[in-house]
């Protein structure tokens, strides 16, 4: 199940972005081709989270232009969980679906190794592992435009960490993605372009 | 399947015992006032309290009277847990709303119940005292609290409702509402207890027809404590009821545990 990818590219033109004193993001240019996986790399603090939330539309850059991000739909694991810790994990997926497609909130569940009483327990008597697991399955059962993980494998444990990567790479064929890591080899697992981002004006690739 | 261990068994049995114990204190204590003042319509002692109440609790009378005032003061609650709502709601959504009705509500906080219920008598008559009394003591609590749940939502979670465009029924539903549940029912705790007594005060200045507040000003007139005692009994029976009703029925929202302390 492959969702829709947007036509055009999405492309930052000399994009700048500071919070207070502390300059972010200085003149960044980043192209994303349409269903294509990128995954943007580089130390703590570099700015790429701040790219993901620009992309997602949670910032706007103090300077620079977007392009081809008007219209497309967007889902993403952010590097917290955040889920309803209240609801469990099927409701959780479930209030992110289109409403005929709500049913599939369960298989997507299963697929990351969810199944019988775990999705039906709030999701705050999961361990973090889980919940995780419930995080990235809800970001994938969304048919969006483009797909934001930010540091998705984090806290998975070795046993489930190769299914649930599996199943990232399966959804995100021919999808418009973007990968946060630290780690190459995840990169190179879903076969992402990588971008390293670094201090100051421009990054490298 | 839940099971209680004898540990928890314990502790609640003792907990009981407390609270018994001290009730049986306080009523030592009474009693043992009661008899020292050695004057009824001074200070009633807590058997000629019981028996005044095990007299008047059978009667047609006595139920009419508490369903008179206790559909008042109820509609009081209601309307301003609504109104504060309302209010609420449209304060976050508009600057220009927050900024007229913060001043508003500070003032009715502010201003003594006695001016507002001579107020609401030139107004309206006294069968209607006991409601916007109410309404008006409850509402500041209600706006505030109501105001402080939907600031205290959590950001993160609205801004991943935002990402996955959430219908909005669906978001008020799993993140709104959740949120501003533990504010309301703290809201509530207090905001029943203040309608039932700035309520009964209404009907006492007011003497409203058929009211607990008639009564009292009754018992005033007669010189009786045994009928003051017994109907304040009633009061804080019916706030006491009036209160866990309404925790029991906020419980019943999905969402953090609604007796919680926000």
């Amino acid at each position: 199940m492959s969702g829709p990818s947007p036509m055009r590219p999405i492309v930052l033109s000399a994009v700048s972005k500071r919070f207070g004193g502390n300059v972010v993001l200085n003149g960044l240019r980043l192209e994303f081709e349409p269903g294509t996986i990128t995954a943007l790399t580089g130390p703590n603090g570099v700015g790429k989270t701040t790219v993901a939330r620009i992309l997602l539309g949670l910032e706007r850059p103090d300077a620079g232009t977007l392009a081809g991000l008007d219209g497309i739909t967007t889902a993403a694991v952010f590097q917290e969980d955040r889920l309803c810790s209240h609801l469990d994990g099927l409701a959780n997926v479930r209030l992110v679906l289109a409403h005929e497609r709500r049913d599939d909130a369960a298989s997507e569940l299963a697929r990351v190794g969810l199944e019988g009483g775990n999705v039906l327990k709030p999701v705050s008597e999961l361990s973090g592992g889980q919940r995780r697991r419930v995080a990235i399955a809800r970001a994938l059962a969304v048919r969006a435009d483009l797909v934001i993980l930010d540091e998705p494998f984090t806290g998975l444990d070795a046993d489930s960490k190769p299914m649930v990567m599996a199943y990232v790479r399966e959804r995100l064929e021919g999808r418009t993605a973007v990968l946060i890591t630290h780690d190459p080899s995840e990169a190179e697992f879903l076969g992402a372009r990588v971008v390293r981002l670094r201090k100051g004006p421009g990054l490298v690739v | 399947m839940t099971s209680t261990s004898p540990d928890s068994t314990h502790s609640v049995r003792q907990a009981v015992a407390r609270r018994i114990g001290a009730a049986a204190v306080w009523l030592a204590v009474w009693q043992a006032a009661a008899l020292t003042v050695d004057r009824d319509f001074l200070l009633a002692s807590p058997l000629q309290v019981a028996r005044t109440l095990i007299t008047l609790l059978p009667t047609v009378d006595f139920w009419t009277t508490v369903g008179w005032s206790l559909g008042r003061v109820a509609l009081g609650f209601l309307g301003a847990t609504l109104i504060g709502a309302v209010l609420a709601i449209t304060s976050t959504a508009w600057p220009v709303a927050r900024a007229l009705w913060d001043p508003a509500i500070a003032a009715i906080r502010s201003a003594p119940v006695v001016s507002f219920i001579i107020l609401l008598l030139l107004w309206t008559d006294s069968s209607r005292l006991s409601i916007f009394t109410s309404l008006l003591m409850v509402l500041p609590v209600m706006y505030t609290n109501v105001l402080q749940g939907i600031e205290h939502r959590d950001r993160a979670l609205l801004e991943a409702a935002s990402v996955f465009r959430v219908p909005f029924r669906r978001r008020v539903v799993a993140i709104d509402i959740p949120a501003v549940v533990p504010f309301l029912a703290a809201a509530c705790r207090v905001g029943v207890g203040l309608a039932w007594k700035s309520g009964v005060a209404a009907e006492v200045i007011g003497v409203a027809d058929g009211s607990i507040g008639e009564r009292l000003y009754e018992a005033k007139i007669f010189l009786s404590s045994t009928d003051l005692f017994a109907w304040t009994i009633v009061i804080v029976a019916l706030s006491v009821a009036c209160e866990r009703l309404v925790l029991r029925a906020l419980r019943t929202i999905p969402g953090p545990p609604a007796g919680g302390t926000p």
